[in-house]
């Protein structure tokens, strides 16, 4: 049975139950209403970004869903940052939607797409410098001189290792 | 005016300077470049929590607590975030070796213990290069030439860092949920014993554990191995602490020329004896324990003078077919599943003269015939030395006809003289055995 999603800029999806249930934001809405033709409003999500989203949830709506077992983040040091190829293919977006992704993940609760997206900044980040992150993301480096300094300083045990 | 405006040159730094400001065109019709207002930081429309969790995404194999100094660098709010991102802090790298800047590793140690918050940690402790050092300084420095003024330096350092590790009050006390000792050749080895002997009587919550031990011929700087094998029972301990959790004792780069004997098993209710020799030349026998079974590969395992190999668990026929032990004579196996593919891509077998089966029962009605008796035929092919092989009675018929088997298609099993049937008891020995069948003459 098909589902009726309502984007932010009221744009209207719709989509297989089984990949909607993909988002478990979703699934519980499902639940709490039972049957219903009634649209779901997801007034956190864009129209361009929940495409992106249900491309991936149809593509992943075999897979099994995550059991809550998972090792926290505490608990999971080698977390892999490995990404499948189609995830790759999928990810490779521009930096704007590639947060919003991350966003929208986050909100509709689809933990394995979050984590894509986590990995892929992740991966971004490693090896570079501070100054490379910056130039990166766009960060502004709000720390004045003798700031950095003083943490340079503190931190001494981490150079020249 | 004019000086506000950024220079063009091929610098790439001032190049890309200029993807934040834009051209404009002002009244008067001329081109400025002045500053553009910057899109929103990417970041900085994620949550707080958000990035924490993306953080925990960047501690790999490869990260060093070090690293985190980077992080912190790039803006306020991520060094706030970075410092409250446990996962961060818990893996901790220890280079000990003569290059090591103590006191900055003690720090390192130090931050780590800090910033983790009594979350479990990950500790590799590396001890290297002392034989490196020597070599290098040797014209130079003559007194650091000396192994044993180094060595201890060295001890005093590993003693130093382990408190520190522990934590004066004790709250991070052997939090560690994996420990990683690798030992170069060589070096002083008092300190990894005193680290092996803490770690087995303190340390309850260990999950995994790793030893690669170097090995040294040189007697005099090389391990004290009766020292070490001291060690082992405790490792037996530590295991029995935790209960389902991955321990193990990696053989990698030990090559103890002096192991004769050696025992894997993975079951609390056969696990065996200690007994070791007085010697470093005349070791008697070695049985090293491993709880998990799937992490000798032993593809890197040297052990020539191994005579006596014990396998229980999943320690497979490939690993035995991988293990460099020309002189091993009886191999004893135990409760092991084979599978066909424990066979494929074996080339050769150590030169077993003796063989014992307490393992699967291979009378499964549906196993027998089209698995285990062509499954012990090909093995007995292989073991063209073989002269002895020792079963429960209640496996005569299925390793007799495998024995038939492995002769009736190959000129194999020349040596076979003795096929020595006991009790189902665990034992294979005089008291258990129950007949001895004659085997000398069934190949012709």
């Amino acid at each position: 049975m098909p589902v009726l999603l309502v984007t932010s800029d009221n744009e209207q999806f719709r989509v297989e139950k089984v990949v909607a249930q993909r988002s478990v934001l979703i699934k519980n809405m499902l639940e709490d209403v039972g049957e219903s033709d009634q649209p779901i409003p997801l007034p956190n999500v864009t129209a361009p970004v929940l495409k992106k989203v249900l491309e991936y949830c149809d593509h992943h709506q075999t897979d099994p869903l995550p059991t809550g077992d998972e090792p926290s983040a505490d608990e999971s040091r080698k977390r892999t940052t490995d990404i499948s190829e189609w995830d790759q293919k999928f990810i490779t977006v521009d930096q704007e939607m590639l947060f919003e992704i991350i966003l929208a993940a986050n909100y509709l609760d689809i933990k394995p797409l979050l984590d894509v997206g986590c990995k892929t900044v992740a991966n971004m980040i490693k090896g570079k410098s501070p100054e490379e992150i910056r130039k990166l993301f766009n960060i502004v480096n709000d720390f004045t001189p003798e700031e950095e300094a003083q943490i340079k300083k503190e931190n001494e045990w981490a150079e020249d290792r | 005016m004019a000086d506000s405006r950024p220079q063009i040159t091929e610098n790439t730094e001032n190049v890309e300077s200029l993807q934040s400001w834009q051209l404009v065109v002002r009244t008067e019709g001329e081109w400025v470049l002045v500053p553009s207002a910057s899109p929103p930081s990417p970041p900085k429309t994620l949550p707080e929590d958000i990035i924490v969790y993306l953080f925990t995404f960047i501690p790999l194999e490869d990260h060093e607590v070090s690293d985190n100094l980077t992080l912190m660098l790039v803006c306020k709010a991520w060094n706030i975030l970075v410092r409250r991102t446990r996962p961060l802090w818990t893996s901790i790298n220890i280079p000990l070796d003569c290059y090591s800047d103590f006191s900055q590793i003690r720090e390192r140690v130090k931050a780590s213990i800090k910033y983790s918050q009594n979350a479990m940690l990950y500790i590799t402790i590396q001890i290297d290069n002392l034989v490196d050092l020597d070599e290098e300084e040797e014209d130079e420095e003559e007194e650091t030439t000396d192994p044993s003024t180094t060595g201890e330096r060295l001890f005093r350092d590993y003693i130093d860092i382990m408190h520190v590790l522990r934590g004066d009050d004790g709250c991070n006390a052997w939090q560690w949920r994996a420990f990683h000792l690798w030992l170069a050749s060589g070096i002083d080895d008092r300190a990894a014993l005193y680290i092996l002997r803490c770690l087995t009587v303190e340390m309850p919550n260990l999950q995994e554990l790793s030893v690669h031990l170097g090995f040294s011929p040189n007697a005099e700087i090389g391990w004290d191995t009766n020292q070490l094998l001291d060690i082992m029972p405790n490792l037996t301990a530590l295991q029995n602490l935790s209960t389902d959790h991955r321990i193990f004792l990696s053989l990698h780069s030990f090559r103890p020329s002096f192991i004769v004997e050696l025992t894997l098993i993975d079951t609390p209710a056969v696990r065996e004896f200690f007994s070791i020799g007085s010697h470093f030349t005349a070791l008697q026998r070695l049985a090293v324990d491993l709880h998990d079974r799937n992490v000798i590969s032993g593809h890197d395992v040297v052990l020539p003078m191994l005579k006596h190999l014990k396998v229980s668990g999943w320690l497979t026929m490939e690993f035995i077919s991988h293990l460099e032990a020309e002189k091993l004579s009886h191999l004893d196996i135990a409760d092991v599943d084979l599978t066909a593919s424990h066979l494929v891509g074996s080339q050769s077998y150590p030169p077993v003269v003796k063989f014992s089966w307490r393992s699967r029962d291979p009378t499964m009605v549906n196993a027998r015939d089209c698995f285990y008796i062509p499954v012990l035929a090909f093995i007995f092919a292989q073991c063209s030395a073989l002269a002895e092989i020792n079963i429960w009675k209640k496996h005569q018929e299925v390793f007799e006809k495998a024995i038939d088997k492995a002769r009736r298609e190959g000129r194999v099993l020349k040596q076979l003289k003795t096929l020595k049937i006991y009790s189902s008891g665990w034992e294979f020995n005089d008291e258990t055995r129950v007949a001895t069948v004659d085997m000398s003459n069934d190949g012709d």
